[in-house]
Order: structure tokens, then sequence, then C-alpha cells
């Protein structure tokens, strides 16, 4: 107790004393003369730009409560207005915590009155402005949040001022950048009109204005196929947007600019937009000049924009990985993003300043170069194997440990391109025990869905049947955890990877090659383990891949081994899915006019496939025909899948007719298969086998030639 | 093949001797508009507005500010350069409230000149009371900025601090190197380069200069730029 009286004394002492130091200067600007209150805002101006620390002072005393009032007052002097903008503008350059009084005070809704202000002249407009601008551009979220809220109301007049003066050019362009972080955002600015006007600004002789048209044009466009295809076609008198784009990253001008306009063309390439004919420009002008953005001269900002960057541009594309492989050694100047910032060597002080600033960044730095690798290395199996190495995999492991999410999930997306060479799975990865430290961060708490999602795919990849890490995850229990990520109720993309995994844990698990680990899966009651109303809802689940996966799941599990001690348990839940599955097909007759756009099926090739074989593998093993007489007795299904050997895909025919070859030469030992036969053959199977028996589509042409003899 | 040969042993190109390039440089003829450009382009760049405008009576080269506020400028240039940085920072708030803020680094180089200035003046006092208030925040953000606060902050140790190793500090030159660094974030602002064309000019010799020499090509060299010192 004793010590906190010493604390609050000191406290106020402190405040004391910067009240004692400064209050004179706040006492003038509540005094009745203009000219002495305008003298006062001038010194507190000058007190506060560029110390953060006297804005905190300031503010404490209630600079920003006394600069909102006078803007807010009417008769006040517009040279005082200015002024009181000026504070307001300087504050929201401070700290965060400036930010926030800012927020308190509602500093937002008075600047857009004074934006809305016909009667103000120019300068307070453009100090409003940017003011405005500061609060959007701020770290605080807060800020962005509540900015964006009330952009709408401002918008218009934003943008019918914009060529005012560059200042305001400048400003407009990074409100847009700094509030257009979501789809809903860009289709508001677009709604405005931005997108023309911001076009326009790229055009500008004003460097500083270029950039920053350049910036909001990439915010606009990214992910956005319908504003990325009006920025492909824009042409301003005889230019085309393209070509001032593409000038721009010539190497006579400045890095910056080079940068950001490679930035935006990436975009407007990934959205799907450009066709060849733009292809020299993306390829052998975009590619290179960001690559040149990673350069050690280059700074940290700009390394980490133009690697996340290239990442962006080339993860779907293998000839752009291999472009941008063989350009300027990209792999070595990658290297030096993960490459620790040496202090021996900041003895002057620019190497300080570069000390500090690489510190400051390297986290960042390392991710960039984690996803860039990733990108790269995600297709091509010989750039894995040239770039892969006992080093890289070693800082990837520890990077598996950091305390930044960024991080490990840059890392994580980095292991999973490489774990798809089998070359790598079985040497670096072995090495540096890559499957521990997955391990230990899949049995983890409060990991992020995303990252819990890039987790599972990796993991999935080391359970493949050649991957030495298999029997070391499979006995550090992670079968658990896969089951556990499949019930996930929040991240269909958790689920997804889940169930690939679970695929490849049960592949081998009913093989007679099976080894020691597989043979301990093969006693476990994965089926069981998964749940009923587990396996219903991911089985008949709206979202195509989780289903597929869960019938390869399945699949595997049904195999002949020991088909008859699981469907003993868990038969009538999987012949309910299977029968339900294959009942919501639709029937694929053409219409009657042949108008075959109205054929529409409710259950793809690949699911129906699954369903079939499974249904097959049942058939084939159940000994005492239960399985097969109860398809026989449902009409229903039997017709429906007559109705899929008249499908167009070939592997589901093929299915279809294997399955009904099934339920005619299976038969029954001491009973007759007469009405069976006869029942088959008035369902219409004996017309299908015949269309088919001399077809060359068909894969087990024997089987079918057996099938008919029954007939 | 000796592939690392040493730079001393390859032989030396001679280009062409010195009289014929002298003749050469003689018989070049530059325009003297564009000559007068130049030097127009430098004194507007600098800030030089009434040598510009003399300029324009003598050459009749056109005197078409454009540089944004050129006279506020001016007297920035005039303020710093006279030792007046108190006032020169008022102005710079005035013409770009947010120039300091956005540039922390310039905002202490300022201050820094100030502090030499309180130094000159001999306001021992008054000069660590600023230090204090002014000069600690920006460098507990920038320790790069340390060594410099340093070696101003060792004048005070002197009872003659112009003829301590530091008395460099307190001599015009500095002052220009603080213009020359406003100069060139006000043109930044203004979206415009600060570099004269002259000055790009001179380092385009240097640099060609430096590149014959290390191809240890023999060529009369230009030793001292103001006395045309061909060696």
């Amino acid at each position: 107790m004793a010590n906190m009286e010493v604390d609050m004394d000191g406290m106020q002492g402190i405040l004391s004393e910067v009240s004692n130091t400064y209050k004179p200067y706040m006492e003038k600007i509540f005094d009745s003369d203009p000219t002495v209150v305008l003298a006062g805002l001038k010194e507190i101006r000058n007190f506060i730009i560029g110390n953060n620390r006297q804005k905190s002072n300031f503010i404490v005393l209630g600079v920003i409560s006394r600069t909102v009032y006078m803007m807010s007052v009417a008769d006040t002097d517009m040279i005082i207005k200015c002024q009181c903008a000026v504070i307001l503008g300087s504050l929201a350059l401070g700290s965060e915590e400036n930010i926030k009084s800012l927020l308190h005070y509602n500093v937002l809704e008075n600047l857009i009155l004074g934006l809305q202000d016909q009667e103000s002249d120019q300068f307070f407009y453009e100090t409003c402005l940017r003011c405005f601008r500061s609060i959007a551009s701020s770290k605080s979220i807060a800020a962005q949040a509540t900015t964006v809220e009330k952009l709408p109301t401002i918008m218009n007049r934003i943008l019918k001022c914009v060529d005012l003066s560059a200042s305001t050019q400048e400003c407009t362009c990074e409100i847009i950048t700094a509030c257009c972080k979501t789809p809903e955002h860009q289709e508001m600015f677009a709604k405005f009109g931005s997108v023309s006007i911001v076009c326009t600004l790229v055009m500008s002789p004003k460097r500083r204005v270029k950039l920053r048209a350049a910036q909001a044009l990439t915010a606009l466009c990214y992910k956005n196929p319908r504003i990325s295809s009006v920025l492909v076609t824009a042409t301003y008198g005889n230019v085309t947007l393209i070509s001032v784009l593409s000038s721009m990253m010539s190497r006579c001008d400045e890095p910056e600019i080079q940068l950001n306009a490679a930035c935006c063309i990436t975009n407007m390439y990934r959205s799907g937009v450009m066709d060849e004919s733009h292809e020299k420009l993306v390829f052998y002008k975009t590619a290179p000049c960001l690559v040149r953005m990673c350069e050690p001269g280059r700074t940290c900002k700009q390394r980490i924009l133009g690697a996340k960057t290239v990442a962006y541009l080339i993860e779907s594309e293998p000839r752009l990985q291999r472009l941008v492989y063989i350009c300027e050694h990209f792999p070595h100047k990658l290297d030096v993003f993960l490459r620790l910032p040496q202090f021996e060597e900041a003895k002057t002080p620019e190497s300080l300043r570069k000390f500090k600033e690489e510190v400051a960044h390297h986290d960042e730095l390392v991710t960039s170069a984690f996803l860039a690798y990733a990108a790269l290395l995600s297709n091509e199996e010989d750039l894995r194997k040239n770039v892969a190495s006992d080093p890289l995999v070693k800082r990837l492991v520890e990077a598996l440990d950091s305390k930044l999410e960024e991080v490990r999930t840059a890392a994580i997306q980095c292991l999973l391109s490489l774990s798809r060479s089998i070359q790598v799975l079985r040497t670096f990865f072995q090495n540096q025990e890559v499957w521990k430290s997955v391990l230990q961060l899949a049995f983890r708490d409060s990991v992020s869905d995303r990252e819990t999602a890039a987790l599972c795919a990796l993991i999935a990849n080391l359970l493949l049947e050649f991957s030495p890490s298999r029997s070391q995850l499979l006995d550090g229990h992670v079968l658990k955890k896969i089951l556990d990520w499949c019930k996930n109720p929040s991240s269909i993309n958790i689920r997804r990877n889940a169930l690939y995994a679970l695929a490849n844990v049960t592949f081998r698990s009913n093989s007679p090659d099976r080894d020691e680990t597989d043979t301990k899966l093969f006693g476990i009651d994965v089926l069981g383990m998964i749940g009923g109303e587990t396996l219903q809802n991911l089985a008949m689940s709206d979202d195509e891949v989780t289903k597929v996966r869960t019938l390869d799941v399945m699949t595997n599990l049904l195999s002949l081994e020991n088909i008859e001690d699981l469907m003993g348990k868990h038969g009538a839940l999987v012949i309910q899915l299977l029968i339900t599955i294959l009942a919501r097909s639709t029937n694929h007759l053409p219409q009657s006019g042949g108008n075959e756009s109205q054929q529409q099926q409710a259950e793809s090739p690949q699911v129906l496939c699954a369903v079939l074989r499974i249904l097959r593998n049942i058939i084939e093993a159940d000994l005492v025909k239960t399985v097969r007489d109860f398809v026989i007795q449902n009409r229903q299904i039997l017709v429906k899948i007559v109705d899929l050997c008249k499908s167009e895909n070939t592997e589901l025919l093929n299915e279809a007719i294997n399955c009904l070859c099934c339920l005619v030469t299976i038969e029954d030992e001491h009973e007759s298969n007469l009405s069976r036969i006869e029942l088959l053959r008035s369902i219409g199977v004996f017309r299908v086998f015949e269309n088919f028996k001399t077809s060359s589509i068909i894969y087990m042409p024997e089987k079918l030639k057996d099938a008919l003899e029954y007939f | 093949m000796d592939i690392d040969a040493d730079e001393e042993d390859q032989p030396t190109q001679s280009l062409c001797p010195t009289d014929k390039w002298i003749e050469q440089l003689n018989n070049m003829h530059i325009d003297s508009f564009i000559m007068n450009q130049l030097i127009m382009d430098y004194l507007v760049r600098e800030g030089y507005k009434e040598a510009a405008e003399k300029f324009e009576e003598e050459s009749g080269v056109r005197f078409s500010p454009v540089i944004e506020k050129l006279d506020e400028k001016t007297q920035i240039r005039d303020a710093i350069l006279g030792g007046n940085i108190k006032s020169a920072i008022n102005l710079i708030n005035e013409l770009y409230p947010e120039m300091l803020d956005q540039n922390r680094l310039l905002l202490f180089n300022l201050q820094l000149q100030q502090l030499i200035e309180l130094i000159r003046q001999g306001k021992i006092q008054e000069a660590i009371s600023f230090a204090q208030m002014n000069l600690t925040e920006i460098s507990e953000e920038h320790p790069e900025c340390l060594p410099n606060l340093e070696r101003v902050l060792s004048l005070l140790v002197f009872d003659t601090p112009e003829k301590s190793p530091f008395g460099d500090l307190l001599k015009t030159p500095q002052r220009h190197k603080i213009w020359s660094a406003v100069n060139t974030v006000f043109m930044e602002m203004q979206n415009e380069t600060s570099c004269p064309k002259l000055a790009n000019i001179v380092r385009i010799l240097n640099w060609s200069q430096e590149q014959l020499d290390k191809g240890n090509v023999s060529y009369p060299k230009l030793k001292v730029l103001g006395k045309l010192d061909f060696s």
C-alpha cells in the first residue's frame, strides 16, 4: 500500500510538472482574443509536431476537446479552424494511444463536417482530409473500422474535390487503399465511381500521386474480376492503363513505383481477366520486376511486399514458377531474407539504421520468404529437389516453434510444398525430424483455423504410404487428432484436409502388405471412432470435396478383409448412407426434345462411383447375401443403378455395370436364382448387358460375358 | 591462364593525348541557351529566387517557378543559413504541417542544429534543457542518431568549442547541410527532384572518370572541377 501511494504521488508529480510547464499554452487557446488563441495554437502545434510525448501531454491537458469545439463553432475564424485541424492532424500521426483519444472525442464526425463545409477554404479542406486519411491509415483496427463506417457519408464529396490539389489527390488514394479490405469495400468504392477517378490519377505526372493511385488500384482489383476487367480495358485518350502501368515498371523509375505497378498487374492477372496478349507483360516484365524488389539493397518493406507478391503471382502457375526460379538467382535472394542481422556489421549510423530495420522486420521477412518458397516449390519436382536442403528444412522446423502465427503458418505451407516430393520426405524431412515438431504443433491448444487447416494438409502428406514419418505420426496418436478435426464445426478446409489425412491413414490399413503400424490400425474401429452422426453429416455434406473424401475413407475401411466385422457393427448406417446418396441422383435420359441442358445431376459422377464401389465391395463380401437381397428388393435403387448405365461418364457407367454384374453372378448355394434373374431382367439389366457386351469402353468384358450367361 | 590477374598488370590503353582532348573540347559547341537553362534550373531548385530573377534579366531565360511556394522556401533557407532554426521550424510547420511529423529524422537534425546554435551563443543551460526536452525521444526511437547527438553534446565540454575536435559543427557548411536535407524533403513533397541538373552532370562526370580509371585507360582527367585542371 505504501508503495502504491509513492507511485501515485510520482504519477501526480509528473502530471503536475507537465501541467505547470504547458498550462500557459493551453490557457492561451481559451482566451477571448482570437490573436492570442491563434498564437497559442501555433505554439502547441510546434510543440507536438514530431514529438509523441508532447502529443500525449497536450491530450491530457485537453487539447482535443478544445480544438474540436472551436472547429465546430460556425463563428470561429477560418484561420483558427485551420490551426485546430493542423493540431488534430498532427495528433493523428502520433501513437495508437493518441488515435484512441481522437476516436474517443468523435473527431471523425467533426472532420466530416469540416469536409462538407462549402464555405471553407482549400487549406482547411486539405488539412481535414489529411487528418481523416491519417486516422484511416493508422494501425488501429478500431480506427479503420470507424472510418470505413463513416466513409459513405463523405465519399461523394471527397471524390468531387479530388482535383483541388496534389495533396487531395494523394489523400483520396490513401483513404481508398487503407479502407479497401474486403469485396464489400471494393464494391462500395466502385459504386461511388472511384475506379475511373483513380485510373486517371495513375496517369498523373506527379510521382507521389502516381504511386498512391497505383496502390489504390491494387487494393481495388484484388481478387475482383469485375473491377480487374474494367482496368484491363481502361483507356484514356490514346493510352491504355495497362501501358501506363507497364512503363512504370521500367528500371529508370524508382523502385517504389516499379513495385506498386507490378503489384497492380499481378492482382489483375490473378483475377483471371487477362488473355494471352498480356502474357509477355506478366512473364517478362512483372515477374522479373518483383524478383528485383527482393534484392538485399531494397528496403525491408519493399522486399517483403515483393516476395509476397511473387508468391501470389506464381502460386498456381508452374510456368511462372520455373521462370521465377531462374530469374536473377531468386532462391539466393530468399536465402538472404532468412539470415539473422549481424550487429557486428553495424559500424556506421547508416548500417546501424539498416540493422535496426532488419531486426524490426525479421519475422515479416522470414514469413514472406517462406510464402515465396511455398509457391515456388508447389508444383515442380525438380525445383523442389534443387532448392530443398537441410539448412532450409531446419529453419522451417525452428519456425514451427515461433510465437507468431503468421510465421508458423508460412512455415507449414512451405513444408507442405516440399512434402509433395518423395525424395524430400525420405531425406531432409527425416534428417530434421519434421514429424516431431508437426506432432507437437498438432496437440497445441488455441491454434487458429487457418493454421490448423494447413497443418492437416501437411500431416496428410506425411501419412502417405511411402512416407517414413507415417509410422512415427501414427505411434504419436495423430489419428485421434485427425478424427477431432473431421468434426471441426467452423472450418470446411480443416474438415476436408482431415478427411484426406484419414483416407491416407486408412489406405494401407487393410492391405496384405501392411506393416506393424498399419496392422495396429487394422484392429481399430475407425468408423466407430468417427461416429454415426459425424459420418452422416460428412457424407451428406453440400461440399463435394468433403463428400468424396468421406466416401474414400469408407472405401478404404470397407475393404474385403474385415468387411463382415465392420458391417456387423455399422452395416445399417452404411447401407442407409449409400442408398440415400444413390436415391438423390436423377434420371440420365435426355428430356423429350433432347434438351440435355435440363439434365442436372444432384450427385457428381465421382460421388456415385465411390458409392457403387463400396456397395459392390459389400455385396461381394457379404456371405449371407443380406445386402444383395436388400438391394434387389429395393426396386427404386435397382432402377437408379440401371439408369446410371446410361451415363456418359465412362467410369460411372463401368461401376454401375460392375455392380449389376455382382447382383447377377453372386449366387445362392442352395436356392434357385431364377426369380432373382427374372426380376433383374424385368428392370432392364439384360438389355443393358446386351447393349454393352461388345463395347470397347467396358473395363471388364469377361465379367459382363459371365453375367450374361445367367440370362 | 591467370584468371585473377592484378589490376596493375593490365595494359594501359591510351584514348587520346591531352592537347588533342582539349582541342576537341574547345571545338564542341553547346548552345548558350542550354547553359543558361541549366543555371536557371540550379538557382530555382536551390531556392535562390532573387538570383533567378536577376539572371532572367541578364540572360533572357524565362524564370518560371515551377517550384511551388518559392518565396516561403527562400525564407526558410535564409532562416536556416542565418542560424535561426526555431523560426525555420515554425515556417516549415506553417507551409507543410505534416512534413516534420512524417520525417522525424529531419526534425531531429533541425533540432540538433538548434542545439548547436545555442551552444555557439554560449547559452549552455538553455542548450541542456533544450536537449532534454526535445532530443531524447527521437534518439530513443532512432539509436543511429546517438553518435551525432554525442558529437554535439561534446561541444559543451570545451571552453572554446570552435577549437575542439568537433569545431566543424559550428561552421557555416553545417547549416548548408541542414538546408540541403530540408530542401530534398521539400522537393519530394512537391513531386519534384531536389537535385539540379548541373549536379547530375557533375555526378555523371565523376562516375565516367571512375570507370575509365578502373579500366586503366589513360586520358586527360579533370582533377579540379572549378579550375578546369586536366592532368
